[in-house]
């Protein structure tokens, strides 16, 4: 019996050996690839960033590119651009969630980061489809990436949004070469529009 | 407003933008580095800089 359980333990502590030293174990999100036609858009992005001030983000990146783009593939080129900082300086400098997120989203999160900062209340989401131009199901989707890449986060304690920062340094965002939550769009006549840092 | 002031002096140049504070839309059309167009139209632009 003494045998038996020696060797339950030494099998547990073999298989636990094993899956720390993993690749899988050793990462905090699943390896993501992309989809050719993600790759276009991603390869469009590493080359804009080689012209001088440039940072277009994924969501106009696939306007530019042009075709069928949906939400889940921002969210699979965003979180390739989490996962793979080295692709590019510019990823490295400003960061990937300048790049992953929309106009919108970067500005609720700007709005609600500070109010947290301030200690106010965040407003509505009436509010800010109403001071933002946007319909309400925007706020909602807005609010739902903001989730989902791990910036926001839902919290009843918040009234009105009913939404969070998750971590101390998406409040406290703000400073040199911190553009996390900024946007700047750029378009020449006859051109594609372009971001800017 | 560095790139309207230089590298696309001569363009006609559209910045969309949002406020520091508030969030509120910014508009601005420049052409050949002058601005055509400003809303809100009480926009503060300081060409040349960041």
């Amino acid at each position: 019996m003494n045998r038996f359980r020696s060797f339950i333990v030494i099998t547990i502590i073999l298989t636990s050996a094993l899956s720390a030293s993993s690749p899988a174990a050793s990462q905090t999100a699943s390896p993501v690839t992309l989809t050719d036609k993600q790759q276009k858009v991603l390869d469009y992005m590493l080359d804009d960033w080689n012209k001088q001030m440039r940072i277009t983000g994924v969501d106009l990146a696939m306007q530019n590119v042009g075709g069928q783009y949906s939400p889940d593939d921002r969210y699979a080129i965003g979180v390739f651009l989490r996962n793979n900082p080295r692709l590019h300086r510019t990823l490295r400098t400003y960061g990937w969630e300048t790049a992953a997120l929309t106009p919108t989203e970067k500005l609720m999160a700007r709005i609600v980061s500070r109010a947290e900062r301030e200690h106010q209340s965040s407003p509505t989401r009436e509010d800010f489809a109403r001071n933002l131009d946007v319909s309400p199901v925007a706020v909602t989707d807005a609010l739902k990436m903001l989730e989902r890449f791990g910036i926001m986060r839902p919290d009843p304690a918040v009234k009105g949004l009913g939404y969070r920062m998750v971590q101390d340094r998406y409040e406290d965002w703000e400073g040199a070469m911190r553009i996390t939550f900024m946007n700047h769009r750029v378009q020449v006549e006859g051109e594609k529009p372009f971001e800017v840092f | 407003m560095l790139l309207v002031g230089s590298e696309l002096k001569d363009k006609a140049v559209t910045v969309d933008d949002a406020s520091q504070y508030s969030g509120a839309h910014i508009h601005l059309v420049f052409e050949n580095s002058r601005v055509k167009e400003l809303d809100p139209s009480a926009t503060k632009v300081f060409l040349g800089g960041g």
